[in-house]
Order: C-alpha cells, then structure tokens, then sequence
C-alpha cells in the first residue's frame, strides 16, 4: 500500500516539481538528507573558492605594493672626452738634438785638420845666420 | 638586390653631408690634434756646401795622405845623399844631395799646397761667420799663397846650381811663416764660425722656448718654476757664448801673432764658448724631454 502511495507520489512528483524540502524529507528523509549534503557541499566550495580569490587578490595587492616599480632606463651620459694634453714641438726637440750632435762633433779641441809635421829645415848647406 | 644597391648608393649621394658629418667627440679630438705648439716659423740653419764639395774634399785629403808618404820618403832620401855628400864630398855625390834636396823641398811644398787648399775649400763653404770680412779676407790670402806656392814649385824644379838652391830655400823660410800665419788662422776662423752657426741655431730654438710652456708645464705651478730656471740657465749660458765670441772677434782675431801658441792660447777663449753651448743646448733637449723620475717602489705596502 505504502509502495503504492509512493509510487504514485514518486510519480506525481517528477511530474510536480515545486516539491520542497520538507516536502521530500516528508517522502524521503535519505534523499533529504543527501540533498542536504549536496548543498553543504556547495556551499563550502563556494566559500573555499571565496577565499582563495581573496587570497589570490590580496597576494597581487601586496606582490604590486612590493615589487620594484618599472622605471624607464636612463640613457648614461657620454663621457665627455678630457682634452688630451698639448705635445711638446717635437720638430724643435730634434733641431736641439742635432745641434748637440753637431757641437759634439766639432768639439774645438779635437782637431783634424793638424797641420802637417813639415816644419823640419831641408838645407844642404847649413844657412848661416848671423 | 642590385636595384636596393643602387638605391642606397643614391641615398648616400644626394646627402654626403649626413655621412661625413663630425660628431662632437671627433671634432673634439681633432681640435685637441690640433693644439701641438705653433711649430717653428724660424728655418732651421744648417751650413750649406758648394756643388761638389765632399767629392772634392775627399779626393784632396785622399792627395794629402799620399803626399805627406811621399814627403816622409823624400826626406829620408835627403838626410842620407846629404850624409853621403858630406862623407864623400864626390861630384856625383854633390848632385845626388842637391837633387834629394830639390826633391825633399818639393814634396814639401806640396803638401802645404794641398793643406792650404782644403783650409781654402772650407772657407769658401756659404756659412753664417763671426767676422764675414775677416773670412773674406782669408780666403784671398789662401788664393795668393796657392800661388805662391806654384811659384815657389816652379821655381825649384828649374834650379841647377847649389847657390841658387840655398837662396830659394832660405826664402822659403819667409813663406813658411806665412804659411802658419795664414793656416792657423784659417782654422781658427772655421772653428770659430762653426760654434758661431751653432750659437745662432740655439738662439733660434730658444726664442721658441716660451710657446712650448703650457706644453711643457701642462699648468702646474711648480713645473712653471723649472722652466723658467731652466730658460734663466740658458740664457746665462748663451751670454757666455757671447762674451766669448766677442772677446774673439775683438781681441783675438786682430792678434797678427798667428803662431801655434797663440792658437793654443785662442782655442782655450774658443773651448770655453764650446762648453756654454754645450751645456745650453742640454738645457734645452732637458726642458723639452723631461725624463720622468722612476718611482721609487714603497716597501710599506708590501
């Protein structure tokens, strides 16, 4: 009879769908309760989810607080080239290098244009004097 | 490809201003380049030479050396055919001494010739001088005893009789005096005019000197000081140079007494300009190459 009855509320239900909980709790306590469970189920991922967004959007929050802000790279200034130094006249290093190398050349005191040992008398006769 | 070639070769072309373009460091550089010392606007002196004058001056001294052999030997032959004559006092003997005599004078006189000759060839080089009038004067005074010389020459080979021999070379003497006269003084005046274009060469690089400073000092106050020493001890040294160049000029070159002392005497007065030359121009190579002190190594921090 019972079977019957729920047969025929089983069926009058699938064809009836504003059956509410306590509606089916009252035809079915198991499939209430599983109802029940699957919510709760629902419920706590929504929440987990919930919280990993939250998460997930408070580590951006602190990773774009702590990260080092993009700056445009500084182009570095050229070295402004440090004027090189003023040579010394080196054509008039040279004339003073060949000036000393001819003064030591024609030192006064060497000489090499001696005049002849020709002072000797050439006399067949003795020349006489006095 | 050939066409994008062409293209580009086009492009640099029409716009070779953009490619050659200076950028600031170049022309930075190039200006620095182009800061070495005004350089020297004074030419460089240096003693010119007739056309050929080493040729010359080689072969005459190649004939110097030969002649002064020649003259060695033909005196050697004189002293022994006057020994022998005076030994064996033989006619053939007497004519043996007399032509070993002609011989020996002869020789001689070719090599005074030969010596006035190089003397006369230097003197005649186009040189800056002391005394232009003097050197002038001396190398007509070679010229005249050249020919007295060929006279003399001359004059020997056509003597025959032994009296006429005795009074040529008793003459000679008087030559021979001028000869040293005018040989000594020759050379002095070469030597006197060398040391006189050097002194002008090293007046002309001292008067360039200042424009080296900043070169020199690159701007450091104490190196400004070296180098101001350094041109004061330069000058002071040409003032000797000068004071003795003077000193011959006025004193010395007027001394007729041209002898192998006063030549000594002369040359002591010539040595001393030398050395003050000397010491300048080291003055001078000093102040423009300065050699950098070695750095003694710190045995602290080791």
């Amino acid at each position: 009879m019972f079977k019957k009855n729920l047969d025929n509320q089983t069926e009058f239900a699938s064809e009836a769908p504003f059956l509410t909980e306590p509606d089916l709790a009252e035809i079915d306590p198991e499939i209430a309760a599983k109802e029940a469970a699957r919510k709760k189920l629902i419920k706590k991922i929504v929440f987990i989810s919930g919280v990993i967004l939250v998460l997930l959007a408070v580590v951006m929050i602190v990773i774009s607080i702590f990260m080092p802000k993009h700056q445009p790279k500084k182009i570095a200034p050229t070295p402004t080239p440090k004027p090189t130094p003023i040579q010394v006249d080196q054509s008039l290093l040279g004339r003073a290098q060949a000036l000393k190398q001819e003064l030591e050349l024609n030192d006064p005191s060497d000489d090499v244009l001696y005049f002849p040992n020709v002072s000797r008398l050439i006399y067949l006769d003795e020349p006489k004097r006095y | 490809m050939a066409v994008i070639t062409v293209v580009i070769l086009l492009i640099f072309k029409t716009y070779p201003a953009s490619a050659q373009e200076i950028t600031p460091s170049q022309s930075q550089t190039a200006s620095s380049a182009g800061q070495v010392a005004s350089k020297s606007a004074i030419p460089i002196i240096t003693p010119g030479h007739t056309p050929g004058y080493k040729k010359q001056k080689e072969e005459l001294l190649a004939t110097f050396k030969a002649q002064i052999i020649a003259y060695q030997k033909a005196y050697k032959e004189f002293v022994l055919a006057k020994k022998q004559y005076k030994k064996l006092q033989t006619i053939e003997s007497l004519n043996d001494a007399i032509e070993a005599t002609k011989q020996a004078a002869l020789r001689r006189n070719e090599v005074i010739g030969t010596y006035i000759e190089i003397l006369h060839l230097e003197l005649i080089q186009p040189q800056a001088s002391l005394d232009p009038a003097l050197r002038g004067q001396m190398i007509r005074a070679n010229e005249a005893l050249l020919d007295e010389l060929k006279q003399f020459h001359q004059q020997i080979e056509s003597i025959v009789s032994r009296d006429d021999l005795y009074q040529a070379l008793f003459k000679y003497e008087d030559l021979f005096r001028k000869v040293n006269y005018i040989a000594y003084k020759s050379r002095f005046i070469l030597k006197v005019d060398r040391l006189y274009q050097s002194t002008l060469e090293l007046k002309a690089i001292r008067k360039e000197l200042p424009n080296q400073k900043e070169a020199i000092t690159q701007g450091d106050k104490l190196s400004e000081l070296k180098f101001q020493r350094g041109l004061d001890e330069i000058d002071k040294q040409i003032s000797i140079v000068d004071t003795s160049l003077k000193k011959i000029k006025t004193e010395i070159f007027p001394n007729e007494k041209t002898s192998a002392d006063w030549y000594k005497e002369s040359i002591k007065e010539l040595t001393k300009a030398y050395a003050a030359s000397l010491r300048a121009t080291n003055y001078v190579i000093e102040l423009l190459n300065p050699t950098k002190p070695t750095p003694t190594p710190n045995l602290l921090q080791r």
